[in-house]
C-alpha cells in the first residue's frame, strides 16, 4: 500500500464512494511524465509560433521599404528575407534543438509507456530516461525564451 | 488478506480521525471503525481498480516549424503582381 493510495482511500471515506473521481489523485510518476510532456509540447508549440510571428514581422517592416514593382523588388523582398532569418537564427537554434530533446524524450516515454502495458521491469529505466531529457528540453525552451527576449528584431 | 493489509488497530485509528475530521456523529464513526480493516482495504482495492483501469495518456511529440520556410512563403507572396 503507498501512502498515495492511502490517502484516496481516506478521502472516499469522508465524501463517499461515488466521488471517486474527485478523490483519485494522479500520483503516478508515469502519468505525471506524460502530463508534463503534453504541457511541454503545448510551451514548445507556442514558442515556436511567437517566432515565426517576430520574424514576419521583421521582413514586414524590412520589404515594406522595398520598390513596389521590378526586379529590384525581388531582390529586396530576398534580401529583406534573408535578414529575417539571419536575425531570428539564434533563437531558431534554439527552439530546434528543443523539439529534438523533445522527440527523444518522446521516445523514452513510450517505451516507458510500452513496459508498463507489457507489465516489463524496464519503465523506471525508460521513465528516468525521459525525466532527464524532458528536464533538458525545458532548459533548452528556457533559454530560446530569455534569447528572443533579449534580441526582439 | 492481501500483502498491502493495514492493522486493524491501525485501520481503526486512521479511520476514526477521517471520519471525526469530516465531521460524522461519534455513532457513525463507532459502527465504522468496528469494520475498519475490512473497510479500508475494500477501498483501497477500489483505488487501485479505478487506478488500474484508467488508459495511460498518449505521448505528444513536438514538429519542427522552420521560420525559413515561412519567410520564404511570404516573400512567393510579396512577388505575386
Amino acid at each position: 500500500m503507498t501512502l498515495s493510495h492511502l490517502s484516496e482511500a481516506l478521502c472516499l471515506v469522508a465524501v463517499g464512494a461515488y466521488t471517486l473521481a474527485s478523490c483519485v489523485s494522479t500520483q503516478d510518476p508515469l502519468r505525471v511524465a506524460l502530463d508534463a510532456n503534453t504541457a511541454l509540447v503545448a510551451a514548445i508549440t507556442a514558442a515556436q509560433d511567437q517566432q515565426q510571428q517576430r520574424a514576419v514581422s521583421f521582413y514586414q517592416r524590412r520589404a515594406a521599404l522595398c520598390p513596389p514593382s521590378g526586379a529590384e523588388r525581388d531582390t529586396c523582398l530576398s534580401d529583406a528575407g534573408r535578414a529575417a532569418v539571419l536575425a531570428c537564427a539564434s533563437v531558431d537554434a534554439l527552439l530546434s534543438m528543443t523539439v529534438t530533446l523533445q522527440q527523444s524524450a518522446a521516445v523514452s516515454l513510450d517505451a516507458a509507456r510500452q513496459c508498463r502495458l507489457d507489465e516489463a521491469s524496464c519503465e523506471a529505466a525508460m521513465l528516468q530516461a525521459a525525466e532527464r531529457t524532458l528536464t533538458q528540453a525545458r532548459a533548452s525552451l528556457t533559454r530560446a525564451a530569455l534569447l528572443a527576449a533579449e534580441e526582439a528584431p | 488478506m492481501s500483502e498491502s493489509a493495514i492493522a486493524p488497530d491501525t485501520a481503526r485509528a486512521i479511520l476514526t480521525a477521517a471520519l471525526g475530521q469530516a465531521g460524522l456523529p461519534p455513532a457513525v464513526i463507532a459502527v465504522v471503525a468496528a469494520a475498519a480493516p475490512a473497510l479500508l482495504e475494500a477501498l483501497l482495492d477500489l483505488v487501485r481498480r479505478h487506478h488500474a483501469g484508467e488508459p495511460l495518456p498518449e505521448v505528444a511529440v513536438a514538429k519542427h516549424h522552420s521560420t525559413a520556410e515561412q519567410i520564404a512563403q511570404r516573400i512567393e507572396e510579396d512577388r505575386r503582381p
